[in-house]
């Protein structure tokens, strides 16, 4: 089992090299069943990790590029009457996908980003009084553009809570990016990724992730983590439980891809501030710069042990 | 006290109410701690009361049992009475009363055992626990010393547990526990009972009554028969310890005065004041204030021409045992500022009243003064008195050799010393019994004797001169105490010796027992009998006869100084103690200052109580595994690599596995260890695989192995 997750992972490097731990995290974040915001300056290979993970896993993937005047009906689908039918009928939206790529989220309305964010929490879309359930596993992966850039719609707290990860990619190291340059790494390389995993492999260890067993002294960890950022001045709010069930799982699934069926703190510190920097922030930071500094506190200021 | 006997008949008509009301019945738990708690009340008692009081306690105990088993019922209102008359009956034929202190705490001791009997309900369990709290107190009328204090005080911890244990839920049974809440009851207790003790107003003893097991006598008694010392000296019982303000004089200046025996009878000495002698025969206390020989002032104003004060003075302060008798021990020639201590003509002190507690009292006495450089001629009469026959042989001797000196006293005594320390005298202490002419036979046939011997012999061979000479009995040396600057005597250092009135000198200090035996003077008895083995022979335990080994001695001279101690600052903290704490404390004594500070320390004590009930800090308490890997950081600290906060257990490995290269294997196991037991769930705490691993972690923990990398 581990050696496929770990297939998996070095079948992504071939179109995405250096970028192993992003990789892993991006995956764990697939497996924990959550949703990833990858924050980065175009170009970074937001658009690359997506499809290939897509391929490697079988998964059916689709890209939304999202602009300032981007409909909800553009992404959830429209129906459309069809003359020889005399009928309405259905054209799903790009959502309808295992792996929706959701391309510069920020630059769309709030109307059309909580269209998103409504179907990446329910897993279900409702149009035109008729329910329509999204693919199993959906995965969506979402990348934005740092604030500092014009034109743009921040997500506010409520609607970052729901993405499980947020990581950047950054740039790649010399030797990667001389990969890169000599066409042996990148988009080009996507098409010959083939599947590792079938699509009821993938659900098996998405089952497997919930039975990794926690010891209490982990969940002592992981509570104290959270007391921590209730407690502190420093924080402008404390992490969710939402937070904490996501810390938790993310774990799990971290432990899984590791071959262990229980957490270590390891796993915790692994995954922490990928899971916690998007929620947090200092009380007088409306930007939400500073979460990455704050989740880095919480490694060295909770003591893992006692 | 005695209110308690009515109590068994007076509970008739409760026992009526028990069959209407339901009454929580007494649990198994408070059934073992009221058994606990009378055992440990009993205890201290056992060998002074009756056989019969400890048969009915077993009697009691095991009755109690049976009903708590269901198999008897609780005794019928008859046998309740007959037990009660018989206890009552007992204690009369023992005492020969039933009001006395000791018949008194036997009959108290009786109800309480008997309440077992009719233990009922949780009330009567509350009513058994609360006289417990008053029958411990009973033992502390007989002994104060340390080790009593200190069982009364456990004692008062379990009765305190019992009262706990009473208010547990029933089937609980965590002895340990409450043992713990109950001693945690009593140490928040402490304080009050500091303050209280230093503050409350001191009334006079409220025991100064007088209990017939302390009637024994001991120490010097009021006439002497050569011999009678000997029996003295076989105790190793204190007799006074005496603090010296500066340097303690030399040993062979200590001698402890307490009686004169100037009258010879037959073969005993006694005092020549009547009042004096039947004084310390009767112990009543007989009117010493109208006697021409004793005065309660100054005496160097009373007898003007007496005594010509010369020289330093010495200021001690003496802790007597009770001795019930009048006199007092102190060093020649003392001055007294005490209105209850008079002084006799002879210059020894004596209380108005037979000592029967603990006595301090502080002494100034200048050791060279001339006494009686004129002697009155009563005095002089009173000090040659001796009758015209027996010891032929003595005078003849005693004649000649008063002829030889050419009748000049000096040279007399010093001839006479010289007799004894020549002629083979042997000091002993089991000198032959002698017969109607016991000087004879001592001066030239026996010639084994012990201080009393020589002292009354040389008297003897003084007054056939008619030089005036005199027994004194007291006390000589005492073992010292040179860091705390005071002196320990105990009974084996009685002692008797003579002085002589010599012209222009007065009354001259002459102990013939230094001829013979210098060693007695100069390092005690022991030394003086060390051929003979005969020291301390009839206690074979007492820890004086272990000097000889270092920790033994010093074992026992720290307990000495902590009972002086206790005896010093706590059983004599009276009146006059307390006054003199308060003046040092508020300048000038006042009552509105008293209440202020009784009542400003208990409340700072209540309230200081209160703030650590509220704000103490529970204990964090860690499970044994993180305990030991916390041991294990600790090691790691000291070699220079600490474990940072949120470092978990795998990465500060590969930091200390790189600071200490030869741990490295070491350090590898006690962190798998660890992260086996703490995170892995399937080794649960209390498990044995869990177990298995504990102890082997422990054993890592503790000894840390290095090994080549």
């Amino acid at each position: 089992m581990q050696q496929k997750l770990d297939a998996c992972v070095s079948s992504v490097q071939h179109a995405l090299a250096g970028k192993q731990h992003e990789i892993k995290l991006a995956l764990c974040c697939l497996l924990s069943q959550g949703h990833l915001l990858i924050e980065d300056l175009p170009g970074m290979g937001k658009t690359t990790l997506a499809h290939a993970l897509a391929r490697v896993l079988g998964l059916t993937y689709n890209r939304v590029q999202f602009t300032s005047d981007l409909l909800p009906a553009d992404i959830l689908g429209v129906s459309i009457y069809t003359k020889e039918t005399q009928q309405f009928t259905f054209h799903p939206g790009p959502i309808f996908s295992h792996i929706v790529l959701a391309d510069e989220i920020n630059r769309a309305t709030p109307k059309s980003q909580s269209a998103l964010l409504e179907a990446m929490e329910e897993r279900q879309v409702s149009v035109e009084g008729e329910t329509r359930p999204l693919p199993e596993p959906f995965f969506v992966i979402a990348t934005q553009n740092p604030f500092s850039q014009a034109g743009t719609f921040p997500l506010p707290e409520s609607q970052l809570d729901r993405f499980l990860m947020r990581i950047s990619l950054g740039y790649p190291d010399p030797e990667a990016e001389r990969q890169v340059l000599l066409g042996l790494s990148g988009r080009v390389k996507l098409d010959t990724i083939s599947p590792v995993l079938t699509q009821d492999e993938l659900k098996a260890f998405q089952l497997q992730v919930i039975q990794v067993k926690t010891a209490a002294a982990v969940l002592n960890y992981l509570q104290r983590i959270l007391a921590y950022t209730r407690n502190q001045e420093d924080f402008a709010y404390g992490l969710s439980p939402r937070a904490g069930l996501a810390l938790l799982r993310a774990a799990q699934a971290w432990g899984l891809m590791h071959g262990r069926k229980h957490v270590l703190p390891e796993d915790i510190q692994a995954i922490l501030p990928s899971v916690t920097q998007h929620r947090l922030r200092e009380p007088n930071d409306h930007l939400g710069s500073t979460g990455a500094a704050l989740s880095q506190r919480l490694l060295t200021a909770v003591d893992v042990v006692v | 006290m005695f209110r308690q006997k009515s109590k068994p008949s007076s509970q008739s008509g409760k026992t009526h109410n028990q069959r209407t009301i339901a009454v929580a019945s007494i649990p198994r738990t408070s059934l073992i701690w009221l058994f606990t708690t009378q055992a440990l009340v009993l205890l201290p008692h056992l060998l002074r009361i009756p056989y019969w009081v400890g048969i009915l306690a077993v009697v009691c105990g095991c009755w109690r049992i049976m009903i708590f088993n269901g198999r008897w019922s609780y005794p019928a209102r008859w046998l309740k009475a007959l037990l009660v008359i018989g206890a009552v009956t007992g204690t009369f034929l023992n005492y020969g009363t039933i009001v006395g202190l000791e018949a008194g705490v036997v009959l108290l001791l009786c109800t309480f055992l008997l309440k077992l009997l009719e233990m009922k309900n949780q009330r009567d369990a509350y009513l058994v626990v609360f006289l417990s709290y008053f029958v411990i107190v009973t033992q502390l009328l007989y002994s104060q010393a340390i080790p009593s204090a200190a069982y009364t005080f456990f004692t008062l911890v379990v009765i305190t547990s019992a009262l706990v244990g009473l208010h547990q839920q029933q089937g609980t049974l965590e002895l340990k526990k409450t043992l713990r809440k109950g001693a945690v009851m009593m140490l928040q207790a402490v304080p009050l009972m500091v303050l209280l003790f230093i503050f409350i107003p001191r009334l006079g003893p409220i025991w100064s009554v007088e209990l017939p097991s302390q009637k024994a006598r001991s120490g010097v008694s009021d006439q002497m028969t050569p011999g009678d010392i000997a029996e003295l000296s076989k105790s190793d019982a204190l007799a006074f310890r005496a603090t010296f303000t500066d340097t303690i004089p030399p040993q062979n200046q200590l001698y402890w005065r307490g009686i004169v025996l100037s009258e010879l009878m037959g073969r005993t000495w006694r005092q020549a004041s009547r009042e004096l002698t039947l004084a310390g025969r009767t112990g009543q206390d007989l009117k010493l204030s109208g006697n021409p020989l004793i005065t309660w002032r100054d005496q160097f104003q009373r007898w003007p021409n007496a005594v010509k004060k010369q020289g330093q003075a010495l200021n001690y302060t003496v802790i007597l045992e009770p001795t019930q008798q009048n006199w007092l021990y102190a060093l020649a020639v003392p001055q007294i500022s005490n209105v209850d201590i008079g002084v006799t003509r002879d210059f020894t002190l004596i209380a108005r009243e037979p000592v029967r507690l603990r006595q301090q009292y502080k002494v100034r006495s200048y050791p060279s003064s001339l006494v009686d450089v004129e002697l009155p001629h009563w005095l002089r009469r009173q000090n040659v008195q001796l009758s015209a026959f027996g010891n032929p042989k003595t005078r003849t001797f005693a004649q000649q050799l008063w002829d030889d000196v050419e009748q000049k006293p000096q040279l007399y005594i010093d001839r006479i010393l010289q007799y004894f320390n020549r002629q083979p005298f042997y000091y002993t202490l089991k000198p032959p019994t002698l017969g109607f002419n016991s000087v004879d036979e001592f001066l030239f046939t026996s010639r084994r004797g012990f201080c009393a011997h020589y002292a009354s012999t040389f008297v003897y061979l003084m007054r056939i001169a008619g030089i005036p000479a005199r027994v004194i009995a007291g006390y000589q040396g005492g073992e010292r105490n040179t860091t705390n600057n005071y002196v320990q005597v105990r009974q084996f250092d009685a002692h008797a010796w003579a002085e002589v009135w010599l012209e222009d000198k007065g009354w001259v200090r002459v102990d013939p027992t230094a001829s013979v035996a210098p060693e007695r003077i100069q390092d005690g008895l022991e030394a003086a009998l060390a051929e003979e083995g005969s020291f301390l022979e009839d206690t074979p335990l007492s820890p004086i006869r272990f000097k000889h080994i270092g920790w033994i001695n010093r074992l026992r001279l720290e307990w000495d100084m902590l009972e002086y101690r206790w005896q010093r600052f706590v059983l004599n903290y009276n009146q006059d103690q307390q006054m003199e704490f308060f003046n040092q404390l508020f300048g000038t004594f006042s009552w509105y200052k008293l209440a202020l500070a009784l009542g400003g320390g208990l409340g700072a004590i209540i309230i200081m109580l209160g703030v650590w009930i509220i704000f103490r800090r529970q204990p964090i308490k860690y499970d044994p595994a993180t305990r030991l890997y916390l041991k294990f950081c600790q090691w790691g600290r000291k070699q220079g690599c600490q474990r940072l906060t949120g470092e978990t257990p795998i990465h500060y490995l590969q930091r200390l596995q790189q600071h200490v290269p030869y741990y490295s294997a070491w350090a590898q196991r006690v962190t798998d260890n660890f992260v086996t037991l703490q995170y892995n769930p399937d080794f649960e705490e209390g498990e044995s695989l869990y177990q298995k691993e504990l102890v082997l972690l422990k054993k890592l923990v503790r000894h840390p192995v290095k090994s080549p990398r």
